[in-house]
């Protein structure tokens, strides 16, 4: 407790139309400290920080920041009191180079002397072992790297404070190590951090306190080294979740989906089998290729070669179309660009994934449409008033589960989840693991690629690893271990 | 309840109340205006553009556009003359062939979009100039006059009392108005385009054939290519290589203006329709207050951006409120 206070936010209220965003919440950040804000979707963590970054104004509260008392941040006077924000979606110009992202903003008059900002870009990366060249162009770096690029920017403000918002969502474990190699860089030069994520295991990594947010409302604050993650869970959901320990397997014998030497763009020869009522995880880094050969089984990219049999037939998948056809479904990983309609409503959405089943005499039935919204707003508990909401609206975790409903109106025997809680709060995450576990009860088969470790070891009867495009492992329930998986994973 | 359902409807229909506005403006102003033969006559006017301006939502609405809508229409309308003059074929005959002929240029800038893989904007930029070219090769820059009396019918025709005529284009262009609209909103190919036009990617791993629905949109905007030029030519009753080019913009402009998403994915018939509404009245009504041909240009331009930007204002506010 010996570190300075360098923001106190005090009752901070915001009001949108028939919600209370957030209500009375409040906030202390030391210097040297990294924060943590947990809580589920719609908690209200975003809408605090936009608070803080002048980005929303409040309706009530006050803020104290570098020892002045605000009513309302705007954008300005936040930046000039040492506050950067990193949003999750990157705010970099993609036609620029690394150091004129850096640098922009804090040079913005006269002439834009680019040796200068070569240097002061160089600078940073040297003073936080950063690998990066200042001179590439922003737009064909990988999303870790731009993250580098963002991370800089904001140092480069010499902030105070730096809000980071789910900062290792696109990142792979490497690199998720270097992040918070960087965070302690940063904690050792004095800076306040507030960390945003839904990642357990990485509060307990790197965070010094947590403060637990639950539908708009402050929880309490916690020291990461008194706390444990049931407690962190139970004060985030606001009941006890019940570790129901290891899941039952559903898997029989009979082998539903085949792949023989399976190669595309990104893999070469993968051969694996998946049983009927089995859910099987598909494990790697970032780039292994799980994505790609799951798009290639599903016909979404081409393939180079191999024979997929479904049921003991050879099947020739050229198009989504075929697979859905050929009864596999594939939930895709970003659900965003990939699963949504963001501009229609919830039902609209779901009846995307199987619309001539919803007619009447071949003509689209809009009672049948909305039936389907209830049914599955019911089951797999959307939260929305109406199944008219547009999907832009819902939060993530919502959103995920219109897509699964898409995916499950299409009822294939054959669901392919490729990171299916990326993203989700703890809540919806619990609903979407139930959902699976009824799906294989029922005498279907999952694949489920993921990159979180607990999400496979918790879900899945069967492991394979993926390493550069080849699978280069396979383990049993009985043989899953952390450990084993990352070696497979980095065998090259 | 009531009430919030009533602005709601007020919200998504706020061209036509605008057009409505234009209307009452213009009757005050004008009693020439007012009649009823007046208001047919707008209509009647613009129901070849009314026609081709729906099948160019269609395409926006699937995620494209098409530059090239002026030019089939010439080529269209040359080709009908040339069947009926030159060939001899019956006027039923040279109006179907007329109209497969917009399905075959239509269906080449689908497919063109579709096998290079680029975006329709461009593909119809380049065969505007192809089809240019066909129209001037086809007609040798001559204009046809002189059609079968059974087919200036088509665009000269009318029902109804001398007091209270309806014209044949403007019975045309409902027609069509209701059968697109019925096609978008009833059936599993009209929700396709949407999906199409939303989000192509998502469309396509929801099982969607993606290039064959866009390939079928612009082949049903064809279709109603081929009519619009039928009405046009018809009407006037002469066919050239300078008759059609020039609504390709005007129809873009009428999308926009009545709310279909340039974007894709979301826009209705109505939208068209009103969009080119307004156009046509306002043209109409200056016209008859007296305004120069310059001063016109000056006012639409003025109305354009105040309709958008007042649109536009509607979405950020909603967005802002949204924002959480």
């Amino acid at each position: 407790m010996e570190q300075n206070v360098v923001l106190t936010m005090k009752d901070i209220t915001k009001l949108y139309p028939g919600v209370v965003a957030l209500d009375k919440v409040s906030l202390e950040v030391r210097a040297g400290e990294v924060h943590a804000l947990l809580g589920e979707n719609g908690a209200g963590k975003s809408t605090l920080i936009k608070v803080l970054s002048g980005a929303v104004r409040n309706d009530g509260g006050s803020i104290e920041l570098g020892g002045q008392t605000f009513q309302h941040m705007t954008p300005q006077i936040s930046r000039e009191n040492g506050v950067e924000v990193i949003y999750q979606e990157y705010n970099l110009i993609p036609g620029l180079s690394v150091a004129e992202n850096v640098c922009l903003g804090s040079q913005m008059k006269g002439i834009v002397d680019l040796r200068q900002q070569i240097r002061t870009t160089q600078a940073i990366f040297d003073e936080y072992n950063i690998h990066l060249d200042p001179r590439a162009l922003v737009g064909q770096l990988p999303p870790a790297k731009q993250q580098l690029v963002e991370i800089a920017k904001a140092i480069s403000k010499d902030p105070k404070i730096i809000v980071m918002d789910e900062p290792t969502a696109q990142l792979t474990m490497a690199e998720v190590e270097n992040l918070y190699k960087i965070i302690a860089d940063l904690k050792s030069r004095n800076k306040a951090i507030i960390y945003i994520s839904h990642r357990l295991d990485e509060l307990f990594a790197v965070t010094d306190c947590i403060t637990i947010m639950r539908d708009g409302q402050y929880v309490t604050t916690v020291r990461t080294s008194e706390t444990d993650r049931d407690e962190l869970i139970s004060l985030m959901v606001g009941r006890e979740l019940k570790n129901s320990g290891p899941r039952r397997s559903y898997a029989e014998d009979e082998v539903v989906l085949r792949a023989e030497n399976v190669s595309g763009y990104s893999n070469t020869e993968c051969s694996f089998e998946l049983k009927k009522g089995e859910i099987l995880g598909v494990a790697g880094l970032v780039g292994a290729g799980r994505t790609e050969l799951m798009r290639v089984i599903f016909g979404a990219d081409k393939k180079l070669g191999g024979q997929v049999y479904v049921k003991g037939k050879p099947v020739e998948i050229r198009s989504p179309e075929q697979a859905i056809a050929n009864g596999i479904g594939l939930i895709p990983e970003d659900r965003k660009m990939q699963g949504c309609f963001l501009n229609q409503s919830i039902e609209w959405n779901i009846s995307m994934g199987n619309i001539r089943s919803l007619t009447t005499g071949r003509l689209v039935d809009e009672k049948k449409i909305e039936a389907a919204g209830e049914e599955y707003r019911e089951l797999l508990n959307i939260k929305t008033p109406s199944t008219k909401q547009l999907v832009r609206n819902l939060s993530g975790g919502n959103q995920q589960k219109v897509v699964l409903a898409k995916v499950l109106l299409a009822n294939t025997d054959i669901v392919i989840f490729d990171e299916p809680t990326r993203g989700i709060d703890v809540g919806a995450r619990a609903e979407i693991y139930a959902l699976m576990d009824r799906l294989v009860s029922e005498g279907r088969s999952i694949i489920m690629v993921s990159s979180d470790m607990e999400e496979l070891l918790g879900m899945s009867d069967r492991i394979i690893v993926l390493s550069e495009g080849r699978i280069t492992g396979e383990l049993a329930r009985e043989e899953f271990s952390q450990e084993t998986i990352l070696s497979m994973a980095s065998t090259n | 309840m009531e009430n919030s359902k009533f602005k709601s409807f007020i919200k998504s229909n706020m061209m036509w109340v605008i057009l409505i506005l234009i209307v009452v403006i213009f009757a005050f102003l004008s009693p020439n205006f007012r009649s009823f033969r007046n208001i047919m006559n707008i209509l009647t006017q613009n129901a070849y553009f009314i026609v081709a301006t729906i099948g160019v939502a269609m395409i926006m609405i699937s995620g494209g556009t098409d530059l090239s809508v002026g030019q089939i229409l010439a080529v269209v309308g040359v080709c009908i003359a040339l069947f009926m003059q030159n060939a001899g074929f019956p006027v039923p005959v040279a109006v179907a062939l007329g109209i497969l002929i917009g399905v075959v240029l239509g269906g080449f800038n689908g497919a063109a979009a579709n096998i290079l893989k680029i975006h329709p904007m461009i593909v119809t930029l380049a065969t505007m100039t192809m089809f240019k070219g066909i129209s001037y090769i086809l007609s040798q820059s001559k204009s046809f006059y002189n059609f079968a009396p059974s087919y200036l019918a088509i665009g000269q025709g009318r029902i109804g009392t001398a007091n209270f005529p309806v014209t044949f284009p403007v019975i045309i262009a409902v027609v069509v108005a209701l059968v697109i609209h019925f096609i978008l909103s009833k059936t599993c190919f009209g929700r396709f385009i949407y999906a199409v036009g939303g989000n192509p990617e998502t469309a396509r791993l929801a099982g969607i054939n993606v290039a064959k629905i866009k390939l079928q949109t612009f082949m049903l905007a064809g279709v109603l290519f081929g009519i619009s030029a039928v009405i046009l030519t018809s009407r006037g009753g002469s066919a050239s290589s300078l008759i059609g080019p020039g609504v390709e913009f005007d129809a873009i402009t009428a999308c926009v203006l009545g709310g279909v998403s340039f974007i894709g994915g979301a826009g209705r018939v109505s939208d068209a329709v009103v969009g080119c509404l307004i156009l046509g009245v306002l043209t109409n009504g200056m016209q008859m207050i007296g305004l120069d041909v310059y001063s016109q240009y000056v006012v639409k331009g003025i109305i354009l951006m105040a309709s958008i930007g007042y649109d536009t204002f509607q979405q950020n506010a909603k967005v802002r409120k949204k924002a959480a």
